[in-house]
């Protein structure tokens, strides 16, 4: 899959993305057979769901939910 | 929260809508009441005592369907004979994580093999020891920024043991080498990779191949290989052993928390097992590769707070920031 389309789409939307409150990450992912953009929240609220687009320049986009953000992944 | 796991997903287990949803609920409830609420298994099952470390969906034991997985750290006999305890009517199959994985990732190892439990000596928690890297003749232990550096603070020269100090690992008896150099976490900014570099202590064998279970060892295989969408990997590391699955994300620009601050990453690559946790905290470290023939692809630095996706920086921007910090090209030994 040629995803290179759907990264520099990416690369153009990730400041004004991750400027949204609650959002934690943008990458490139995959839906339904083609390039899709995934954005990572924090947790899916109301605001939120309404903030984010439903498409980037033409690809889809898929909202994961971190559950709380990311962490480093080191031990308690 | 219900983990987004669709009927497609589990399409080989026979499993109906209705028993999916049921699964998805009661996933939820031992999430927020056992995993997140911190409450032991004996406090649901009014038995034993057992820490829950993951859970997910896996085939059941009669091989009729789904069941819910609980990871425990170790699994009282009586916890097994009383499921389905802790999530009502719906099926359970536990599996003790801690003592199968103390046997081989978290204990002490002579010769070390990559993929088990490190820390710097003196702090309260464990990492793990990913692969060895060489740069201008000399080879070095590598790992994240956040275990053997303590996320900045170790000074240079900080004795590493293996295994960690939470796992038993005493100083200087279990020490492995020193803490060489780090990338620095620019917190409140960007960073561009979570990495560190030790030194091998010269008393001590470190060898380049992967800790596998029971006992097995596996060598790496160059070319170095990027993250590709739905690219099969595989890891082992201190908490969760070796566990497999697949790149899912690429090209990620994320913030990651560490404690009360924040840094940002670009370029990096999520990994995802269906039904299951690639890998959990305490996995910091591990070398991710390609399944089965463990090309090194990526680090593995960061995990949802849920744990359902696992962060890695591809293994090429890891070499390329190690060679602008020791001024000489870096390869991984294999």
């Amino acid at each position: 899959m040629d995803t290179r389309e759907a990264e520099a789409a990416k690369d153009r939307a990730a400041p004004r993305l991750m400027a949204i409150d609650g959002v934690c990450g943008v990458g490139v992912t995959e839906s339904a057979g083609r390039p899709a953009i995934m954005i990572f929240v924090e947790g899916v609220t109301p605001e939120l769901s309404r903030a984010l687009p439903r498409q980037i320049e033409g690809h889809p986009v898929v909202v994961h939910d971190t559950g709380g953000g990311i962490v480093a992944a080191g031990s308690e | 929260m219900k983990p987004d796991i669709s009927l497609r997903d589990v399409s080989g287990l026979g499993v109906s809508r209705a028993q999916l949803d049921a699964l998805l609920s009661a996933h939820e409830r031992v999430t927020d009441d056992l995993l997140l609420g911190g409450m032991p298994v004996a406090a649901a099952s009014g038995v034993g005592a057992a820490n829950v470390l993951g859970v997910g969906l896996t085939a059941r034991q009669d091989g009729d369907g789904a069941a819910l997985l609980i990871l425990v750290d170790q699994l009282p006999d009586a916890v097994a004979a009383t499921t389905p305890a802790p999530a009502g009517d719906v099926p359970v199959v536990y599996r003790e994580v801690g003592d199968i994985v103390a046997a081989s990732y978290r204990s002490r190892n002579r010769p070390v093999y990559c993929g088990v439990s490190i820390a710097p000596c003196g702090v309260g928690y464990s990492g793990t020891l990913g692969c060895l890297v060489e740069s201008d003749g000399v080879e070095y232990m590598l790992s994240n920024n956040h275990v053997l550096a303590n996320a900045n603070t170790a000074p240079i020269g900080t004795m590493i043991s293996q295994q960690s100090g939470q796992d038993g690992g005493a100083c200087p008896a279990d020490e492995i080498g020193a803490l060489s150099a780090f990338v620095p976490l620019n917190f409140g900014g960007s960073t561009t990779v979570d990495a560190a570099i030790a030194t091998i202590a010269r008393e001590v064998t470190v060898s380049p191949q992967i800790q596998r279970d029971n006992s097995a060892v596996q060598r790496l295989v160059l070319p170095v290989r990027p993250p590709s969408l739905n690219l099969d990997v595989q890891k082992s590391g201190r908490t969760t052993g070796h566990t497999h699955g697949q790149v899912n994300a690429i090209g990620v620009t994320l913030s990651v928390r560490y404690g009360g601050q924040s840094s940002t990453f670009s370029n990096v690559f999520t990994t995802t097992t269906a039904g299951g946790n690639f890998g959990l905290g305490g996995d910091s470290g591990s070398l991710i590769t390609t399944d089965p023939l463990n090309e090194p692809v990526g680090l593995l630095f960061a995990v949802d707070a849920r744990q359902r996706f696992t962060y890695g920086h591809r293994m090429s921007d890891v070499l390329t920031e190690l060679a602008t910090l020791t001024g000489h090209p870096v390869t991984v030994v294999v």
